[in-house]
């Protein structure tokens, strides 16, 4: 997603970052104000300028941000002098001036760095992770799962990420229909 | 910034987005409109231009933003009316033509069938308790004369997440059927409902952009006192 002000930088960025074939530009705003409604569901890379907006007003908006999706990557667009303080708050800058190729390894960078947080090779399930989707699919909350295999919630939280992240599959009850396509269940255990 | 005027011909609007088809039957329009204009066509099925321009605009462009002149003129009835024939669509007839699909899939799956169904009929559901709510509150306070006080059960964060909801487990079914089921269980059908679910789903997202670019801030005009 792009926020900034001038429909030309949209435009090429947009053009830009298209080129590259994993990126998808699936919503951007033409606006002076961060303040008005954005939409941030399913976002995972955000591309905003801070000269828009007071100092208070950005550091809430990012707030907001990292509340909808915690491993959004956001890119601070600078084509003007933007205070320290807003920069420390982003993952990244882009300038003006940066070329075409600059602009896509520097996504690619942070992209490859969540994913490689997240996926081991060949998007395998680990056998924690199996575990952890056996006990989602059989209707266990976190809490419990994480009880059950003396895990920190937190941790029962990181497994069911990487599992969304390895399957594209997001849903419980899609989840279930993966583990029982693959034999983590079977449709006994289900009833 | 690009946007279609009633001067342009339906046809060319359909040339550049084939998805506008959709909007005929969605404002009581018919086929067979040859080379005409779409303020001819409008005015021949007694439907307001503007309107038509600007559901067909907001469907095209992703950065075409409706104007707060534009939203002031927005007339609630023909809105209302859109969105019901849309809901129409989604339910009786895309969803049930999925589902005969998925239907014939999951008979050859054995087992497992019987649980992609019900996950089909899980999404169906959900999607039919969300028109529903819109239907029971935002439309009535639409279609009402005094729009001053937005009653309290009219809440559009809530229904803006559950649009997200709603497409993840689309998102979901996409993946399961050419990702997950056995590869030798009706090929041909699973491509085909593949795509079905796809073009749904691409539809389902212009649905939920109208929302954001015209109904919500219609609702917002009016409770700020602009409209």
């Amino acid at each position: 997603m792009i926020i900034d002000p001038s429909i030309i930088i949209i435009e090429g960025l947009k053009k830009i970052i298209e080129s590259g074939p994993e990126f998808k530009i699936t919503r951007f705003y033409q606006s002076n104000s961060i303040t008005t409604n954005v939409l941030l569901h399913g976002i995972d890379i955000l591309l905003v300028n801070p000269r828009m907006s007071k100092t208070s007003q950005f550091t809430k908006f990012i707030h907001d941000c990292r509340t909808e999706n915690e491993n959004m990557v956001i890119f601070a667009l600078q084509t003007s002098y933007v205070p320290m303080q807003m920069m420390n708050l982003v993952d990244g800058v882009i300038e003006m001036d940066d070329d075409p190729s600059v602009i896509i390894s520097k996504l690619r960078n942070v992209s490859c760095k969540t994913e490689s947080a997240n996926l081991s090779d060949n998007c395998e399930l680990s056998s924690r992770e199996k575990e952890v989707l056996v006990l989602v699919a059989k209707g266990k909350t976190n809490k419990e799962i994480a009880e059950l295999l003396n895990l920190s919630v937190y941790t029962v939280i990181a497994h069911r990420k990487n599992i969304t992240a390895k399957t594209n599959i997001k849903s419980v009850s899609g989840l279930t229909i993966y583990a029982l396509l693959n034999n983590l269940i079977s449709q006994t255990e289900m009833n | 910034m690009n946007k279609f005027t009633g001067r342009n011909k339906f046809i060319e609007l359909l040339n550049y987005n084939p998805q506008l088809i959709l909007m005929l039957p969605r404002f009581g329009m018919k086929l067979g409109f040859g080379e005409k204009r779409v303020e001819d066509i409008c005015e021949m099925n007694n439907v307001s231009s503007f309107m038509f321009l600007l559901l067909c605009n907001v469907y095209s462009f992703d950065d075409y933003m409706p104007t707060e002149n534009e939203i002031k003129d927005i007339d609630a009835n023909a809105l209302v009316k859109y969105l019901i024939a849309s809901h129409d669509y989604y339910l009786n007839h895309r969803l049930k033509h999925i589902e005969k699909h998925i239907g014939k899939i999951a008979k050859e799956a054995g087992k497992i069938g019987d649980v992609l169904l019900n996950f089909f009929k899980e999404y169906e559901s959900e999607i039919a308790t969300h028109f529903k709510t819109e239907e029971d509150t935002i439309f009535p306070y639409l279609l009402s004369e005094n729009k001053q006080m937005i009653p309290e059960n009219i809440d559009l964060d809530t229904l803006s997440r559950s649009h997200g909801n709603i497409g993840d487990k689309l998102s979901d079914l996409t993946n399961i059927i050419i990702k997950y089921l056995p590869a030798e269980i009706m090929p041909n059908e699973r491509i085909g409902v593949w795509f079905d679910i796809i073009q749904l789903s691409k539809d389902l997202d212009k649905h939920t952009i109208v929302e954001e670019k015209i109904l919500m801030p219609y609702i917002e005009g009016v409770k700020g006192g602009s409209l």
